[in-house]
């Protein structure tokens, strides 16, 4: 019984840690909940490398012109084809808030 | 007794030599694997370079795992779109950037997927080396893929039944790549008729071969709940950031493919 059970323990633990990252798993993971302070993102902004960190809330893809200030659909489709020049973009780095039960433990915090 | 013990010593040593496997040449920093100043500044990189092209839309890759783990000729393990956007940010200002629209695995069951849109930071935090992959659509191709993707076809062609190594041939699993690759065909035949979809791909896309040990694999589609293998028949064949680069090149479909590493 307990050969067996080491048996089980030992090829769980073999696919677990060695095979599954040997067949291409796991390259969907989503990382970014884990991996940035999120809470002191909140507290205000966070400068990496030199480079001011914020939260973005909502992405509205800008199709034609990337006029700032006007969402997709309100431009003309005729833009679309002149568009080939370079597209502005902030020198910020953005990243997604905290998830809801991270936010819901700051306040509680709080 | 003395089996039980040796099994239980062999075990520890095998968690010992994984665990150091999987840890082998990563630096853990904040929950990423690369210092997290790394990890910006590949971002900003990656973002200027696309806007310099003048790119409303781009594909966007990433080395997920340690290249010793990876099966040979795989680069990226994970490929999403990147959508230029206004951004609005939390303390109110309106911003230029990119937006990535991702098929994660669910945390708390990685055999199901789930539509997320996050940015290129979070992207790439999850890589094991400083580099993205970046695909440029042409203008045409672009326009007609950020249609899909405003559109309700987006979700529809999303199969939440994951695994890593999904057959693109067929609709019974999908994983990231296949989503884009779906997505893809979408905005090329103007269908989200995923067996219209299957069938096109079948004639006209040529899946990359992972050279996987059959043994390995025997032994991770019984235990590990993200590989399967029901849907494959024969040699294991997936799409990859290189196999979606040959196929928009080969069509005349590609601006530019390129390796931005920092």
């Amino acid at each position: 019984m307990k050969l067996t059970t080491s048996i089980r323990t030992i090829g769980s633990t073999a696919i677990l840690l060695g095979l599954s990252v040997s067949v291409y798993a796991g390259g969907s993971a989503q990382h970014f909940s884990d991996s940035l302070d999120h809470s002191a993102q909140a507290l205000g902004h966070v400068t990496v490398a030199g480079l001011k960190l914020v939260s973005g809330a909502v992405a509205i893809p800008l199709m034609m012109s990337g006029e700032i200030g006007k969402a997709s659909g309100e431009i003309g489709e005729s833009l679309w084809e002149e568009a080939n020049a370079p597209l502005p973009i902030t020198e910020e780095v953005i990243t997604v808030g905290p998830t809801p039960a991270d936010a819901m433990a700051k306040e509680e915090q709080e | 007794m003395i089996t039980s013990k040796f099994m239980n010593l062999i075990l520890i040593l095998l968690i010992c030599v994984m665990t150091s496997q999987v840890n082998a040449g990563s630096q853990q920093r904040d929950g990423t694997i690369l210092p997290i100043e790394d990890i910006a500044l590949l971002s900003k990189m990656v973002e200027k370079y696309a806007a310099d092209k003048g790119a409303r839309l781009f594909f966007i890759a990433r080395q997920g795992r340690p290249t010793e783990e990876l099966p040979d000729g795989v680069i990226y393990t994970h490929v999403s779109y990147a959508v230029y956007s206004e951004i609005e940010t939390e303390d109110g200002r309106t911003i230029p950037g990119y937006a990535v629209y991702n098929l994660y695995q669910l945390k708390e069951d990685p055999s199901r997927s789930n539509l997320v849109v996050d940015f290129p930071l979070d992207f790439l935090s999850g890589s094991h080396a400083a580099k993205a992959g970046v695909i440029i659509p042409t203008r045409d191709l672009q326009k007609r893929i950020l249609e899909v993707i405003r559109s309700d076809s987006y979700k529809k062609l999303h199969n939440p039944a994951y695994s890593a190594i999904s057959n693109p041939y067929n609709a019974m699993y999908q994983n990231c790549t296949e989503h884009v690759l779906d997505v893809l065909n979408a905005a090329i035949y103007q269908t989200d008729d995923i067996k219209q979809l299957k069938i096109n791909t079948q004639a006209h896309f040529d899946a990359q071969e992972l050279q996987i040990s059959p043994f390995k694999l025997f032994l991770a589609s019984l235990f590990v709940p993200e590989v399967r293998t029901s849907d494959h028949q024969g040699p294991i064949k997936a799409v990859t950031f290189n196999a979606i680069a040959n196929y928009l090149k080969s069509n005349g479909l590609a601006e530019d493919v390129i390796n931005v590493e920092l």
